[in-house]
């Protein structure tokens, strides 16, 4: 702070050597200044016609009366927050309950850690990136990212820009064409800590999250669109009532004429969640034929032990954001954030003790960030620590 | 928030005179540290919403609040650097006192600017010219056949300007030497 005082005071100095109102005392104080260091150059180098006009020229770009109201905006916005944090006081309550039940292990687990535990502040961990495999029936594996390829699969093309996949409709668009030609298996298949977006040769588009495969044919052949999902993935689907275009998921299928709805199936996982967002979708489970039938705002959660599938109202834009560049959380577990943002960052977590890992999160966070301002947020919200160990794993605990 | 003994709020006619005179320096200060307008312009945004975090907050003066000011800045930008650069150890942090220095260095350069900038705006096109010529090495010899006016008149520019100056900034001017020289020996 002393020495930013003292750039106040020697920039008095430099102006009025400018304007010739230094008197000999303040020459030879300012003398004295250039003999230390570089000051000299430093001296020189600001005072410069064409450092100073080029930061005339910056000044007059600032518009002070939109950057005033901008101000107040994140006034108001960061007292709303404040707001949040008062009322999610009480779950500290719950919190330190937790804490006295785990605390035991707390310790130990400390012990064993903290030697290589960093905080958050001291951490990058990039979001994920559009990269992705695809797998040609002869095995061939094509690396997908932002780069341009082109692909020839049987007779149909696909153009890889900017991280998406397009197919082109194939000679064979008509349906004798389509019936001569061999249909090609594809396989598109993200990692962790990425996403895809995808055209399939029928124009419907697919957005694939991360740590998901989508198999399909290429083109289409036969009476349906049938594809397969293992993960999350958003279809906008383009219509076509003699094709029904069908997503299976292990024994789920969602079968649809024409809509955009969101799969979410990952096998770890012990529910498919197909939640619609436009038009209308059968879902139906392939042995016992139980089946619910969505309209929009409508969520079907699929049991995939018991194969029973319920139907819930839902708003439907925490399930879908994702694709919108968007996390969000509506009322949901820290166990269950977790496992998401996890896998668009590619990075392990541990949550210490149950009490923690069912403590309820509610909240929207941009995706494309850098995860440290996703888990300062997190650490805010729910009153809790986290720290990232080896390999950017992330630990949870009171 | 109490600045100069009075008690003012983030959203008064006061604060909004303290933000137009101080948003720039900061924006522009930040920008040239990361090389980035935009992160530039979040990090000055930041600062200011920053500086209202404790509501308790006082500053004896206007320029004790700057002061601080430059501080939240500059803890911000090298903690953006870091990110960016993803330094851990000791030796890249070695870089990040090269990033210290060059801050003083940069808010010098603010501050310098900032008072020419004060003393010639408003004044004649003349002393713009003046203030230039000057900053590109003329003595006022060569300022005077440059422009074609007499040496006095280069002076009374000159002069007027630095009145114009301790007018605009008033108290808030302290020409140190005058008062503090003597502690420096």
């Amino acid at each position: 702070m002393d020495e930013i005082n003292k750039q106040f005071e020697y920039s008095e100095l430099l102006a009025g050597r400018v304007l010739d109102a230094l008197t000999d005392e303040q020459k030879k104080f300012l003398m004295e200044w250039e003999q230390q260091g570089n000051n000299k150059e430093l001296r020189e180098d600001i005072l410069n016609a064409y450092s100073f006009r080029d930061w005339q020229h910056k000044l007059k770009t600032i518009d002070t009366v939109e950057e005033w109201a901008s101000f107040l905006e994140r006034m108001d916005s960061s007292s709303a927050k404040t707001d949040k944090v008062i009322k999610l006081s009480r779950m500290k309550w719950v919190s330190a309950v937790a804490a006295t039940l785990v605390v035991g292990l707390t310790v130990f687990t400390l012990f064993n850690k903290s030697s290589n535990l960093k905080p958050i502040e001291d951490i990058k961990i990039a979001p994920g990136s559009s990269h992705a495999e695809l797998v040609l029936s002869n095995g061939e594996v094509v690396d997908l990212d932002e780069s341009e390829n082109e692909i020839v699969e049987g007779v149909v093309g696909a153009k890889n820009t900017k991280g998406i996949l397009q197919y082109k409709d194939a000679l064979g668009s008509r349906a004798e064409d389509r019936v001569l030609n061999e249909a090609k298996v594809n396989t598109l298949r993200v990692p962790r800590g990425a996403e895809y977006q995808l055209v399939l040769s029928d124009g419907t588009k697919v957005w694939l999250n991360s740590d998901t495969e989508l198999t399909y044919t290429v083109p289409f052949v036969g009476s349906e669109r049938r594809v397969a999902l293992k993960g999350e993935a958003y279809f906008d689907v383009t219509p076509n009532k003699e094709l029904p275009f069908i997503v299976t998921s292990g024994t789920q299928e969602v079968q649809v004429l024409g809509t955009e709805f969101n799969v979410s199936a990952y096998s770890e996982e012990t529910h498919i969640t197909t939640t619609l967002v436009e038009g209308k979708v059968m879902v139906e489970e392939t042995y016992s034929h139980n089946q619910q039938i969505l309209s929009p705002n409508q969520q079907a959660n699929f049991d995939t032990k018991t194969k029973s599938i319920n139907k819930k109202n839902v708003d439907v834009y925490p399930y879908v954001a994702w694709k919108e560049g968007r996390f969000v959380f509506h009322n949901v577990t820290l166990e269950e954030l977790f496992s998401k943002i996890s896998k668009w960052y590619n990075v392990e977590y541990e949550i210490e003790g149950e009490k923690l890992k069912a403590l309820k999160f509610t909240g929207d966070l941009p995706r494309y960030n850098d995860m440290s301002g996703i888990l300062k947020i997190i650490e805010a919200e729910m009153s809790v620590n986290i720290q990232i160990g080896l390999n950017n794993k992330v630990y949870v605990s009171e | 928030m109490r600045v100069s003994g009075k008690t003012i709020q983030y959203n008064s006619k006061e604060f909004n005179e303290i933000f137009e005179r101080l948003f720039p320096s900061m924006y522009m200060l930040a920008s040239r540290i990361l090389k980035s307008q935009e992160k530039g312009k979040d990090i000055a945004q930041e600062a200011f919403v920053k500086l209202w975090q404790k509501d308790s907050e006082e500053f004896s003066s206007e320029k004790a609040l700057q002061a601080y000011l430059y501080v939240l800045v500059k803890n911000a930008c090298i903690s953006q650097i870091r990110k960016e650069k993803n330094i851990f150890n000791t030796s890249i942090d070695e870089g990040l006192t090269v990033v210290e220095k060059s801050f003083l260095n940069e808010i010098l350069r603010e501050e310098t600017y900032k008072l020419l900038h004060e003393a010639i705006n408003e004044l004649s096109p003349q002393a713009e010219q003046v203030v230039r010529l000057t900053l590109n090495g003329y003595r006022n010899q060569d300022i005077a056949s440059e422009l074609e006016i007499t040496i006095n008149s280069v002076k009374t520019v000159k002069k007027r300007a630095y009145n114009r100056l301790r007018q605009v900034l008033g108290s808030q001017f302290v020409m140190i030497v005058l008062g503090d020289f003597y502690e420096y020996f």
